[in-house]
């Protein structure tokens, strides 16, 4: 007997997904994720002067902000041909790590515990499934503890961040060129105050949770897992010379170990997202085009030379959402801590949904330790801004990690403007709808052949698509 | 989970002075806050970035727990509830009946066509757009709040030329729509709205719909940085950025003297731009230059 279950809004991640599975004697037979908002980002970007993008780009999310900032101004100072200060360097690393923190205490406990505990018997935490938690009272207590503990660490985290961001969300800091703060002894020491706190909670408080969920839930170590094909393209540079970074640059096929990233294997496919395609030179347009982010040097940006360019199509039949398919050689590729931490070669044990929660608390201790070192690092007095030249014509990649997976700006400039600019984001990657050849996205994927006791109530898809901490509006963008 | 009441009322004491209210008033908010009914909030999210829910999640006096657990009924937040798909739904819906105090939207509307923001599917297979529910819920909401610039004038999503992002307003003519923008909006200035709400007292609004009691001062005013030498890069430390583009003489808002994040920090004191995030305006291209093309 087959029942086709919608999820529609999926909760407790951000933006707009929408969920729909077929079960089949009880299993997930086929599944589909959709995001249904679009803003269009890339567009409004068109025409602008490249330094607004970093300000403009932080805006697709305000649950990591810092992240499409950091790419943007990267992806100008690329095309300037430009390396930040080291405490620019320093700086963008503490208040990105603090940006990290806060999302993943948020995704931990108020995204993501709920599927396995009841909260106060209230809204917003009623009405919810009726599903029993295997946790004694002893332990709900406890983690409905945490999970009020959690709301202070994570706006601590934020808060450490702004010592040197100014606000978070949505920092004005991080100029093309290198911050706009200067770092001294007392900044320093407020952020060395907050991060002993929010560090506290992830040792003592995160970390064990966590633990506690994969002993008392172990059969999520087999689940959820889907192709197991990982992708990170590095964070947090240790140094300027660009190839020595906290989290490194990778890419592991079927669980295997990391090989090196060739990025002209990175596309965009739409055939069943909303999307036109760009015309090719031969002047033939079809209905399902790939898209290209576009890779090329400033030698290669003439006006002639038209950019790849989202153009909505809403009705466009056959389309199911308004993320875009990135692929990486035709491969649907996981990104996320994961995803670093496997790359890195500091979480090997598996690939599932507790596989995720696991390498993300284990992500958080590291981070918050680097953090210490980065504050040792910092030279009050020394520079923290280069001025960027932007370039008459000019492409620059920006490549970083968001909390949620490897993230990307494209972009072209011709007359000082921006003419083209193209986001993959890493919900993108992981939520993902069917590409060209009609293969699934990593979350659809990931949700084949789990058991739902009962569809009225399919906390089993949630918890798969809670792993992954989805972001819509990163997604889509 | 509540405190005692004598460790409550002081608390709110606390929040209530944080939040702009005279000490006359602060036992009246205090005890009203107290009171043991709820007022059942919707808050709805269209075409947003989830930032001003963030940092709604930074506020300090009220903590966000005893905002969510003593304060407010949050019958329906996407990013907080327990329940997904029709549970969730049907959870806002029953809030309906009978009406309800406060609709709070984040994002902005899109209007070109509906395909651009459904934000839930019904049972009948209806996609739910974002113009719809927001019409919906205000048909039954005693009062609607726009909180961020996406929701209040459309904000980033409203420059686009495809989908038609408009304003919560652009979208209930006639209605009156308390804006409260920011990109994102400061906690205390959606706290405080809603406070007032709750204690019935319609908050003073400029001719934007904008509380005067937050965006009364325009951060120019305030700012320490006004006499000082002029930067002419980034990174030099305690200088005015009005040549590198700060909108800060044209933005009406309290940054200066509130802060952000606990008081920790605000944008220029970081050294960085005000690019005049809650204005009606709002986003007022090039960024990073004196002159606009609205001069």
């Amino acid at each position: 007997m087959t029942t086709r279950i919608t999820l529609d809004p999926v909760t407790r991640l951000e933006g707009h997904l929408s969920v729909k599975v077929q079960v089949e004697n009880g299993q997930v037979i086929e599944a589909y994720s959709s995001g249904t908002l679009y803003r269009g980002f890339e567009n409004i970007l068109l025409g602008r002067d490249p330094r607004d993008a970093m300000h403009v780009t932080q805006r697709i999310c305000g649950v990591c902000p810092t992240s499409q900032g950091l790419a943007a101004a990267q992806a100008v100072e690329a095309a300037c041909g430009l390396t930040v200060p080291n405490n620019a360097r320093l700086i963008r690393n503490l208040v990105m790590a603090a940006d990290f923190l806060h999302s993943h205490i948020f995704h931990f406990y108020q995204l993501s515990l709920l599927d396995y505990v009841d909260g106060p018997d209230m809204p917003p935490w009623t009405p919810h499934y009726s599903a029993p938690s295997r946790f004694n009272t002893s332990q709900i207590t406890n983690l409905i503890d945490h999970y009020r503990q959690a709301f202070t660490a994570r706006r601590q985290a934020h808060e450490m961040g702004a010592v040197f961001a100014g606000k978070l969300p949505h920092t004005p800091a991080f100029e093309p060129g290198g911050v706009t703060v200067n770092p001294n002894a007392q900044l320093i020491q407020t952020i060395r105050n907050l991060l002993a706190g929010v560090r506290n909670f992830i040792e003592q408080v995160y970390l064990p949770d966590v633990q506690l969920l994969a002993d008392t839930y172990p059969e999520y170590f087999d689940i959820g897992r889907g192709y197991g094909h990982l992708l990170a393209f590095g964070a947090y540079e240790l140094d300027n010379s660009g190839q020595n970074k906290l989290f490194r640059r990778g890419l592991a096929l079927n669980g295997g170990q990391p090989q090196a990233v060739d990025l002209s294997q990175v596309a965009e496919e739409v055939a069943y997202a909303w999307y036109e395609g760009a015309a090719p030179p031969s002047g033939e347009v079809g209905p399902y085009r790939t898209f290209l982010p576009f890779v090329t040097t400033s030698s290669q940006a003439t006006p002639g030379n038209v950019q790849p360019q989202t153009t909505p199509t809403p009705d466009k039949v056959g389309a199911y959402s308004w993320l875009k398919a990135p692929r990486y050689g035709g491969q649907a590729c996981e990104v996320g801590p994961l995803a670093r931490q496997w790359i890195n070669g500091d979480y090997q044990r598996g690939i599932s949904v507790m596989d995720r929660h696991l390498a993300r608390a284990q992500e958080a201790r590291q981070l918050a330790m680097a953090m210490g070192d980065w504050l040792n690092q910092l030279q009050p007095g020394q520079a923290v801004f280069s001025q960027p030249h932007i370039p008459v014509t000019g492409a620059g990649i920006g490549l970083t990690e968001a909390a949620r997976g490897a993230l990307g700006h494209w972009t072209q400039i011709i007359n000082s403007k921006l003419s083209g600019y193209q986001i993959i984001t890493p919900t993108c990657w992981n939520c993902s709808p069917r590409d060209d050849q009609s293969v699934p996205g990593p979350l659809e994927q990931a949700l084949l052949g789990v058991s739902v006791a009962d569809s009225a109530q399919p906390v089993e898809v949630l918890r798969i698509v809670h792993s992954f901490d989805p972001c819509l509006a990163c997604a889509v963008h | 989970m509540n405190f005692t009441r004598r460790n409550f009322l002081k608390y709110l004491a606390a929040s209530a002075v944080a939040l702009g209210y005279s000490e006359l008033e602060v036992l009246r908010v205090a005890e009203v806050l107290a009171a043991s009914t709820k007022p059942p909030v919707v808050w709805l999210q269209g075409a947003s970035c989830n930032g001003c829910s963030v940092s709604l999640l930074n506020s300090t006096l009220p903590l966000i727990d005893e905002v969510l657990l003593n304060t407010i009924d949050l019958r329906y937040h996407p990013t907080l509830m327990a329940a997904a798909g029709e549970l969730a739904v049907t959870a806002a819906a029953q809030t309906l009946a009978g009406g309800f105090p406060i609709l709070v939207v984040e994002g902005a509307v899109p209007t070109a066509h509906d395909r651009y923001c459904t934000i839930w599917e019904t049972g009948d297979g209806h996609h739910v757009t974002i113009r719809e529910a927001v019409q919906t819920y205000a048909a039954q909401a005693q009062y609607v709040v726009a909180v961020g610039s996406c929701a209040a004038f459309g904000g980033i999503p409203g420059v686009s030329s495809d989908t038609g992002a408009t304003s919560v307003s652009g979208v209930l003519p006639g209605r009156m729509v308390i804006n409260v923008p920011g990109c994102p909006a400061h906690p205390d200035w959606m706290i405080g709205t809603l406070t007032d709400l709750l204690l019935n007292r319609f908050p003073t609004l400029d001719r934007y719909n904008r509380p005067t009691k937050f965006f009364g001062r325009i951060v120019h005013q305030d700012c320490p940085f006004r006499e000082r030498e002029e930067a002419h890069t980034f990174g030099q430390a305690g200088r005015c950025l009005e040549e590198l583009g700060c909108q800060g003489p044209r933005t009406w808002a309290d940054c200066v003297t509130r802060r952000w994040n606990n008081g920790i920090n605000w944008c220029a004191n970081a050294g960085g731009l005000c690019i005049g995030c809650t204005e009606p305006s709002f986003p007022r291209f090039p960024f990073h230059s004196s002159e606009h093309d609205d001069d």
